[in-house]
């Protein structure tokens, strides 16, 4: 009597068991939904990447802590004119001790993946020194 | 023993087997609901008193509110606005919103931030480690465009009422609190060393910070 009860149980849970495991396996197989369509432009973050030398390709310029005489600190987003020109068009601060707090910017890139949907791009500080390259093309 | 004695016996015994069971049962799931109650209670009360407790507008409640948002960053609650500009408040593992934003860095530390965006063209913010931030709350200044026009976004813990803003001429203003933050458009704020953003913590301390000196590297 009980094996054939647990038989019946066992019976009537496999489909929701395989249901259950497919459809874990799909969740995991969806790009996206564990990162998977990261793009990143500085594979080698958090060392300093080389400085943009491109049309497009813009750069983030992290620690600039002089400005608050060690006290604070800022992250700044260059905009490359070509040669070796480049025009600062966005810097985020915080006058907050850089021991404990870090800035970053924020980008959107609308056509980033040729089909005008929005990608983003935060680029933390983290107290690093460096520079980090961002495109958006 | 006779055949009937025996099925009474058998059919007692029946009765206190289901008997017992169902005492066994409700004792069970009455413990449990006491367990899980007193889990809710002990998660509720952890949570208060964990450093983004100090602010409202991080609040599960909050959170929940705002995950229909889909201008925000990830996660992010919007606390106030300006214009154009958005503030939001955030909290979690820095490991965590680094992962949820494509980018690799290990790190278990807990921090709040302050994002200050404009949607579909970007932003910048301040994070910092959750109990530095809960004591001293977060100043952020954001400078875009050519003229790297300034924006100054402020988020503070409970209790705080009003942050105040001083001119290079002296004059000072209050503006109000609401969800934790503040957000204004000041071209006119004093310059470094004097103090442009200042606000009375509830225990008493006041924070005074200047405003960033010209950009370097130009």
């Amino acid at each position: 009597m009980g094996l054939r009860q647990a038989s019946t149980i066992f019976r009537r849970l496999t489909p929701l068991v395989a249901m259950i495991a497919a459809t874990a396996a799909v969740m995991i197989a969806t790009p996206g939904a564990l990162g998977a369509e990261a793009s990143y432009h500085c594979p080698n973050y958090p060392e300093s990447c080389a400085k943009a030398n491109g049309p497009n390709q813009n750069y983030i310029d992290f620690n600039e802590s002089t400005n608050y005489s060690g006290y604070g600190v800022c992250a700044l987003l260059w905009e490359y004119l070509g040669g070796s020109s480049y025009k600062l068009i966005e810097r985020h601060c915080t006058p907050n001790p850089e021991t404990e707090y870090h800035t970053f910017v924020v980008r959107y890139c609308p056509h980033i993946n040729g089909h005008g949907e929005t990608e983003h791009y935060y680029n933390y500080n983290y107290n690093l020194a460096g520079r980090q390259v961002w495109i958006c093309e | 023993m006779s055949r009937s004695s025996f099925l009474i016996l058998r059919s007692r015994n029946a009765r206190l087997l289901t008997a017992v069971s169902i005492t066994l049962l409700a004792a069970m799931t009455g413990t449990a609901m006491i367990l899980a109650k007193g889990a809710v209670n002990s998660s509720a009360a952890r949570y208060r008193r964990t450093p983004a407790g100090a602010f409202a507008v991080l609040s599960q409640k909050a959170r929940r509110a705002h995950r229909a948002s889909i201008n925000g960053p990830r996660g992010a609650v919007l606390a106030t606005s300006l214009g154009s500009h958005q503030v939001y408040a955030w909290t979690g593992s820095s490991a965590e919103a680094l992962a949820s934003l494509h980018v690799n860095m290990p790190s278990a530390a807990s921090d709040i931030c302050l994002i200050e965006q404009e949607p579909g063209i970007g932003g910048g913010g301040t994070c910092g480690s959750a109990k530095a931030v809960a004591q001293h709350g977060i100043v952020g200044v954001s400078e875009v465009g050519d003229s790297l026009h300034r924006i100054v976004s402020v988020l503070v813990p409970n209790g705080v009422e009003y942050v105040t803003f001083t001119d290079r001429d002296g004059s000072s203003y209050n503006v109000k609190v609401t969800h934790n933050a503040v957000i204004v458009d000041d071209q006119d704020l004093a310059a470094p060393p004097t103090t442009a953003v200042s606000y009375k913590l509830p225990g008493g301390t006041t924070e005074a910070m200047p405003m960033p000196g010209a950009p370097s590297g130009l």
